[in-house]
């Protein structure tokens, strides 16, 4: 299977909820979570509160999270290299790399007085990689999590570099990932049609996003992202690709409803022209914490259960080792348990699907998943969607659904300004040259 | 407007609601036990509010006051007045007995909630936080608590309000329940809508609170990890 070629030690693992247990042992359980519930997080809350005092930051862990996101505790890029420069300062020995000659070597110097919030994917990624690397003057072991969901071609000769920068210190380091995450084939999905050629419209005009806070207003900054105008019909399931923070969630979202905004983002399938809906890359924010019970509490009859066995039984059938943790929805419908994450992107999609709305988007669909359960779990919502005449739009920036996609743009954004007092970003949305129309 | 000039001005505004002292007089009752002067000042309140911080903030937070009065306000008068009942009364006397006090009460929270929100949103936290990590020899331990106090809220207000407000516009839940409330229903039909807006707003504080917790502890173990400052120039940068 083609993939990144690496020499580091690597931890597999098959599925999210495994990997995020170990990573946590592995940094002295001090990782944010996402609670699935009360009980939960009164768990966790105990396990911090008898463990206290136990940490040794001193020789702990450098580490980099599942989503880099989660890693970096300060406000700006300067303050967490800032921070990662005066833990890893000792006294009486060598001062680390300067953190400006850090920022500048991982492409950073542009962002340093940037709010983190308004970075974009890729920005993050390399401040994560780089914090990690000031860490390596103190850090006894580097432990990343999941960087192959993270990580794009474009990013990866920096990731060598931390790699290669921790190794000539002597300083030990390990990655966890998901089962099949370094791949990078295409799928092998490409001689499976669509159940039901579909195809819907789109309409961009005029779109402005203003991602400021009210409070952002009362200081006079501001956050804006220009979308591109364009109007084209296309088929289903369309592939929205680009590197990482190219702006492909802000589009969704905005498709979506999720986003507020002013001028025009309309979609047009089948059905006319109704509602767009997103299941969110970080589907556990989605959740809101909500158990199965109180997701879907509607009657017995309404078609959640259909639409949730059905991509339950494709799964099944092409990923086995996964298919066999998942009941069926009537065994499931009244507990109250934690959701998997497996489990919370069926349910999230069923309940869109029963809605007939007119456009379904996924964004990262394998986000947290392995690469067979991420493939099995997109074919059948796929297949489901189409059945009820829904397309569907993925958001990714792997190339496992090139194959699968009937249509393909490419989302890339530039950077007009950005400082302290805020940013103007625009983005575009092209035809990917070497794709279906 | 500045924020210095912006935040003397709120906390001028302040003064009264928060000394007990009132810039107008009684004068005549608006209603049974309630003078006009009170009022005056609650629109004073709220006419600077939306004056120093715009409309569109003055909106959100009397939304968020809304949502205060009702559960703790118009919840105590309730009891109250279910207590004076209990006691023999009707159902008139019963509301007179502690009806001014719950109003008084209501209006003093009109105008403190929106101060004090529009004071704290004044505040730029932000840049506070950015100035707190400019030394190369260290923080104090004074400045290790405002970098978490600052991390938190910074947290809060940038990340997880948006974040829950993107998912509650993408299920359009608020949508939902406008267009049930405005359709016509029975009394069994309005409690099925409390209840879900309540089992709704529940799991959205819950959620909100988890979600705010969530990396205190890897904030704390970081902020923990920096250097106490040194009085010698040990770190000076080479």
């Amino acid at each position: 299977m083609p993939e990144w070629k690496h020499d580091i030690p690597t931890r597999y693992f098959a599925t999210y909820e495994a990997l995020e247990n170990a990573f946590r042992e592995r940094v002295a359980g001090l990782v944010p979570r996402y609670h699935a519930g009360t009980r939960v997080f009164w768990d966790d809350f105990q396990r911090l509160y008898s463990r206290s005092g136990v940490f040794v930051p001193e020789n702990g862990e450098a580490y980099i999270t599942s989503n880099p996101r989660d890693c970096l505790a300060f406000g700006t890029p300067f303050q967490v290299l800032q921070g990662a420069w005066l833990s890893a300062s000792r006294p009486n020995a060598a001062s680390p790399e300067d953190p400006g000659r850090v920022a500048e070597r991982f492409g950073l110097s542009g962002h340093l007085h940037q709010s983190i919030r308004t970075l974009s994917g890729g920005e993050t990624v390399r401040l994560a990689l780089a914090k990690a690397h000031l860490m390596a003057g103190c850090a006894a072991r580097l432990t990343v999590a999941s960087p192959f969901s993270w990580l794009s071609l474009d990013h990866w000769h920096l990731f060598r570099e931390l790699v290669d920068h921790y190794r000539s210190r002597g300083t030990a380091l390990e990655l966890f990932a998901l089962d099949g995450e370094a791949s990078t084939l295409a799928g092998e999905d490409g001689d499976e049609p669509a159940a039901v050629p579909l195809r819907f419209t789109w309409r961009l005009n005029a779109l402005q996003l203003d991602l400021g806070s009210l409070i952002d207003r009362l200081h006079d900054r501001r956050v804006w992202v220009g979308v591109a105008p364009r109007e084209e019909t296309l088929a289903s399931p369309c592939l929205l690709c680009g590197d990482n923070g190219q702006g492909k969630s802000l589009v969704a979202k905005t498709l979506a409803g999720a986003l507020a905004y002013t001028g025009e983002a309309r979609v047009e399938g089948l059905r006319g022209e109704r509602r767009v809906r997103l299941l969110f890359q970080d589907v556990f924010n989605q959740s809101l914490m909500r158990s199965m019970p109180q997701l879907a509490p509607r009657g017995e009859d309404d078609g959640v259960a259909a639409a949730y066995d059905a991509i339950r039984d494709v799964i099944r059938h092409r990923a086995p080792l996964a298919g066999r943790t998942l009941s069926a929805f009537g065994e499931r419908r009244h507990d109250a348990a934690p959701l998997s994450l497996l489990e919370m992107k069926i349910l999230l999609t069923a309940l869109r699907l029963v809605d007939h709305d007119g456009v379904l988007i996924l964004d990262e669909p394998d986000w947290g998943l392995s690469r067979p359960d991420a493939v099995a779990f997109v074919a059948a919502v796929v297949r489901a969607a189409h059945d009820r005449g829904v397309p569907v739009i993925l958001i990714s920036h792997k190339p496992w659904w090139r194959n699968l996609a009937r249509s393909i743009r490419r989302v890339s954004k530039q950077t007009v300004s950005s400082g302290a007092d805020g940013c103007l970003f625009r983005i575009r949305i092209d035809a990917d040259p070497g794709g279906p129309s | 407007m500045k924020t210095l000039p912006r935040l003397l001005c709120l906390t001028v505004l302040a003064v009264p609601v928060f000394t007990g002292l009132s810039p107008f007089p009684a004068g005549t009752e608006v209603l049974p036990g309630l003078p006009w002067g009170p009022v005056l000042y609650v629109l004073l309140v709220l006419g600077g509010v939306a004056g120093f911080c715009g409309r569109a903030f003055l909106a959100n937070v009397v939304a968020v006051t809304a949502l205060v009065l009702s559960s703790v306000v118009f919840a105590g008068g309730l009891v109250s007045w279910l207590l004076a009942m209990a006691g023999g009364n009707s159902a008139g006397v019963a509301g007179s007995i502690h009806g001014a006090h719950y109003v008084g009460l209501a209006l003093n929270m009109l105008s403190v909630i929106p101060l004090a929100l529009a004071i704290v949103a004044a505040i730029p936290f932000d840049r506070l936080e950015q100035r707190l990590l400019r030394g190369t020899r260290g923080i104090s331990s004074g400045e290790k608590y405002l970098l978490m106090f600052v991390r938190v809220f910074n947290h809060i207000v940038y990340v997880v309000i948006p974040n829950i407000l993107e998912v509650m516009r993408e299920e359009a839940l608020l949508r939902a329940v406008s267009e049930r409330a405005s359709r016509p229903a029975g009394p069994r039909g309005l409690g099925s809508l409390g209840r879900r807006l309540t089992a709704a707003m529940v799991q959205v504080g819950v959620s909100g609170i988890c979600a705010s917790l969530r990396f205190i502890p890897l904030w704390a173990r970081e902020i923990d990890a920096l250097p106490r400052r040194l009085s010698s120039k040990h770190r000076s940068r080479t």
